[in-house]
């Protein structure tokens, strides 16, 4: 019975809501492909670069634990992760469209991991490298829902990719400028692991970009891992960078 | 000394060539551990363990490894000094200081890259066997981190091309012998071709050398949805050049010569070695790695039967002083600690949770597919955050008397330690 009335409801409200005026109905008007690079567009820019990653998790009021990362993406399907600070400093982790491996640095042998295998806390190996949402999502469904009493969009983005982190996203951005604001991360079980918060952006050089991001956990509350963006640089690595052998020869970038 | 002095020379000049940045880790492990001994067919009556001196314990090792690694001058050098001193059966300690790794990276273009030096090669795909590994030194499986009894590199020179997706690397392998005058020999040269396709790992190995045939092997790795991922490894060699014992020989000699042959290394026979296996990882972060290990050149059940009739006539006679080098010499070549395994056929389970708290542990099980006899292997660990590991582990050795592990002298070990990470 619930789910004949949501089969009916539902595109009801849909219909209402992007029939609103203004601001929101303009933003809702865009092809779905277009919104996901804008929203991508607080979070990385076009191109080759690397971005130094800050992570903290929390358990209550105490810090647990802090690591450095630095993330070399090339394109929207290529990202190098190197551990700066971290319990496995040194370690290498390497994504290229559906594949994603793993080099400890006391180890000779990259290591193929999926996308669940944990990286630190409540942040997975998907969380640290995947920056970008547009290659890895698709908008499936979507609505209209004030959060904190800001006017958002409700988009619900399913995966496109079997390399994608999470199965579905549940994520709220700004109906004005669709500067993502909150979001329910989902695996592809369709557990719904993790709620992360976009709480702090910073502008630099006319560009409004993410600052901080908070995950929480869903099971244990008290328990938030925080990510900041501390440095985004532009930094080309050729092809062999991206290659799994070679992260167990790999010239460091920044020496 | 003059070792330490050599090595120390090295260092230096290594250090001297690279004024740019360095970095330094220095890691390792003090443990002690306890064995419980049983009486079996590889140990009747506690002979085994009395003629050889085998100890109880506590036994105790401490291992270090410094690792200095540098990108300077577009050039890439890496140096793992290992020293060790471990306490053995007599309670003696035997110190040791060796290069694990000392070699020299140019990348020669944005696609090739050459290394000349020490290294270790993985290749396999394999989390405890790796068939495919055929430029890598054995592997020492006594510890699962490897960071306390790690392998010495091989010493060679390979050059390796790269591009987005693939991968061709050639490497000349030699044996540097320093002992009167420094020369290279036993040269081999292994080959890799590694494409991704299909979002597959695969790679195709070649193994050729002046005393054995070639080998030539396969191995690929694959994902599946988000917690599975698949891997195998496949490789062939015409004769098998292991050492067996003589007692497979019906025509050996009843006295003198080696008690181990290897008088397979010209029958012509393809010998075939094979992996398949899978990690999954289970919510909440519990990996499970799970893998069939195939070894053509191991012993079948039927000469595994011939060689336990040959120790049990052998114990009959038991009593006089050559008891304890015939023990010795059956226990040296079974090598039942070996990774390989003494046997055909295997599988290793073993679970643990992902490394992201402060306690970890890992259940493991190697089982002998032929006998059904196995080693249990726990391990706890306690991680402090200041880079100290706290760990306990066993080995239980489980099975008939007349298995590979039943048969075994030893029936637990039990050791404990810290492991640093400085």
């Amino acid at each position: 019975m619930m789910k004949t009335i949501l089969h009916i409801a539902l595109p009801a409200v849909l219909i209402v809501t992007s029939l609103a005026g203004g601001e929101t109905a303009a933003a809702s008007a865009e092809p779905a492909d277009t919104r996901l690079a804008q929203i991508d567009s607080f979070r990385i820019p076009d191109g080759e670069y690397r971005v130094r990653t800050k992570i903290s998790q929390w358990v209550g009021d105490t810090l647990a634990e802090t690591a450095l990362f630095d993330v070399y993406v090339s394109g929207p399907d290529k990202s190098l992760v190197i551990a700066r600070r971290y319990k496995t400093e040194g370690m290498r982790l390497l994504f290229v469209g559906e594949n994603m491996w793993v080099l400890f640095r006391d180890t000779q042998r990259p290591i193929r991991i999926t996308p669940v295998q944990r990286l630190l806390g409540e942040a997975s190996n998907g969380d640290v490298a995947r920056l970008g949402l547009n290659a890895d999502y698709e908008v499936a469904e979507e609505s209209r829902e004030d959060v904190g009493g800001v006017p958002c969009l409700k988009l619900l983005l399913a995966a496109v990719r079997k390399s994608s982190t999470y199965g579905r996203i549940l994520l709220f951005v700004r109906a004005s400028d669709l500067r993502p604001v909150k979001a329910d991360l989902f695996l592809i079980s369709g557990k719904h692991a993790k709620s992360a918060v976009y709480d702090e952006y910073r502008s630099t050089g006319g560009r409004t970009t993410l600052a901080r991001m908070t995950i929480f956990d869903r099971i244990e509350p008290a328990k938030r891992t925080v990510f900041e963006y501390l440095d985004i640089t532009p930094v080309a690595l050729p092809d062999k960078y991206f290659n799994k052998n070679y992260l167990v020869h790999l010239q460091d970038p920044d020496k | 000394m003059r070792r330490a002095a050599v090595v120390a020379t090295i260092f230096l000049l290594t250090r001297a060539a690279s004024p740019g940045a360095v970095s330094f880790r220095f890691y390792g492990a003090a443990r002690a551990g306890v064995s419980s001994f049983r009486e079996s067919l590889f140990n009747p009556g506690n002979l085994a363990v009395e003629f050889l001196g085998w100890r109880r314990g506590p036994l105790s090792s401490l291992a270090a490894t410094a690792e200095i690694e540098s990108d300077a001058l577009s050039l890439h050098w890496r140096l793992d000094l290992q020293g060790s001193a471990v306490q053995g059966e007599s309670g003696a300690w035997r110190r040791e200081l060796r290069i694990g790794q000392l070699f020299l990276q140019k990348d020669l273009s944005e696609r090739w890259v050459l290394a000349v030096g020490r290294s270790i090669q993985r290749w396999g795909t394999g989390y405890v066997f790796n068939p495919t590994d055929v430029a890598a030194p054995e592997r020492e499986l006594g510890d699962p981190d490897n960071t306390e009894r790690r392998a010495v590199g091989l010493d060679m020179i390979k050059l390796e091309r790269f591009s987005a997706t693939s991968s061709l690397a050639f490497c000349l392998l030699a044996r540097m012998e320093t002992r009167g005058r420094w020369r290279l020999t036993s040269p081999r040269l292994a080959l890799r071709f590694y494409k991704n396709a299909w979002d597959t790992d695969l790679s195709l190995v070649a193994l050729f050398s002046r005393e054995e045939t070639p080998v030539v092997g396969l191995n690929g790795s694959r994902v599946f949805g988000e917690r599975l991922e698949i891997h195998g490894e496949f490789a062939i060699q015409k004769n098998s050049y292991r050492p067996y014992h003589a007692a497979l020989v019906e025509s050996r000699p009843e006295s003198g010569g080696d008690s181990f042959l290897d008088f397979k290394k010209d029958d012509g026979r393809l010998y075939v070695q094979g992996l398949l296996g899978f990690q999954y990882t289970f919510p909440g972060g519990i990996l499970w790695v799970a893998e069939y290990y195939h070894r053509g050149q191991g012993y079948s059940l039927s000469e595994w039967r011939t060689l336990i009739g040959h120790v049990r006539g052998m114990n009959a006679g038991l009593a006089g002083p050559e008891a304890g080098p015939a023990l010795e010499g059956i226990l040296a070549g079974l090598a039942a600690y070996a990774p390989r395994g003494t046997m055909r056929d295997y599988l290793v389970n073993y679970l643990q949770n992902l490394g992201t708290g402060v306690v970890e542990w890992r259940i493991g099980w190697l089982l002998n597919l032929a006998d059904m006899g196995g080693v249990w292997f726990p391990e706890f660990r306690l991680a402090f955050r200041n880079g100290f590991t706290f760990f306990l582990r066993s080995y239980i050795f489980l099975g008939r008397g007349t298995s590979e592990f039943g048969a075994f002298p030893r029936s637990r070990v039990l050791e404990g330690g810290l492991r640093f990470r400085l």
